[in-house]
């Protein structure tokens, strides 16, 4: 059986056909770094109904994975974010939880990135989740925690494909809770 | 959060205050009973500003 994941898509095939339009007028401006204007029209999705899963177990049984939109990945292991691209990079990382994350590269070029060098925890709190677990807050750490690019305009292809796809994997690894990090 | 862009849990080695937002965070998946939920934490940036593009960030600013 197909592993089937809620979600609401019907605000898809309206929001592409905005989108193609929008992309016309703001791919000069985002050329020249003109993203206020350009993003004055951006046709944002409207949901009429969002899935909603009530939490099935207490926080000290359940295990928490992050997601963070910092851009990050392996050097010498991972490809690469584009982060030049004017659409943005809408794939992502899987970022094993034994991983040094101060050896993680940051691609996501619209932020400072000192903050984060000084303590990856700002942005991928993968050494702070691992003390909630060690206090019994936390049931446990996922074996894989995941990095998508904070600049991505493509926001069909975010539901259709990256989202789905990390949250099968996090379905595979008996993930519980997801915890998402805006950078 | 009302923390500049790129620092969302806190300041450098602020450990005890980025447990505390992860604490506050994991526990609105009880307190958020339905879609669009939100909570409004009482933390505030407490370093120098975060710099972007020769500007200080200003506390809450995404840009």
């Amino acid at each position: 059986m197909a592993a089937r994941l809620a979600s609401d898509g019907r605000w898809i095939p309206a929001f592409r056909a905005r989108y193609a339009s929008w992309w016309e007028t703001a791919r000069p401006l985002i050329a020249e770094h003109q993203y206020g204007p350009a993003f004055k029209t951006y046709p944002w999705p409207t949901f009429e109904d969002a899935p909603w899963t009530p939490v099935a177990k207490p926080l000290r049984e359940s295990r928490v994975a992050i997601v963070t939109t910092g851009g990050l990945y392996r050097p010498s292991i991972d490809r690469p974010f584009d982060g030049e691209a004017l659409e943005g990079d809408p794939s992502f990382r899987a970022i094993p939880a034994r991983t040094d994350p101060t050896t993680l590269a940051i691609a996501h070029p619209h932020f400072n990135h000192e903050v984060a060098r000084a303590d990856m925890n700002t942005i991928f709190p993968l050494e702070r989740l691992g003390e909630l677990r060690a206090e019994g807050a936390i049931g446990s750490v996922a074996a894989t925690h995941y990095s998508t690019m904070g600049y991505v305009t493509r926001a069909a292809d975010l539901a259709e494909e990256t989202a789905p796809a990390i949250a099968l994997a996090m379905r595979a690894e008996a993930v519980d809770v997801a915890l998402i990090v805006p950078v | 959060m009302r923390f500049p862009r790129g620092s969302m849990l806190g300041e450098p080695g602020s450990r005890e205050k980025q447990l505390a937002v992860l604490r506050d965070t994991l526990a609105a998946l009880l307190a958020i009973r339905e879609p669009g939920g939100h909570l409004v934490l009482p933390y505030r940036w407490e370093a120098a500003p975060v710099m972007w593009r020769g500007r200080p960030l200003v506390e809450g600013s995404y840009s």
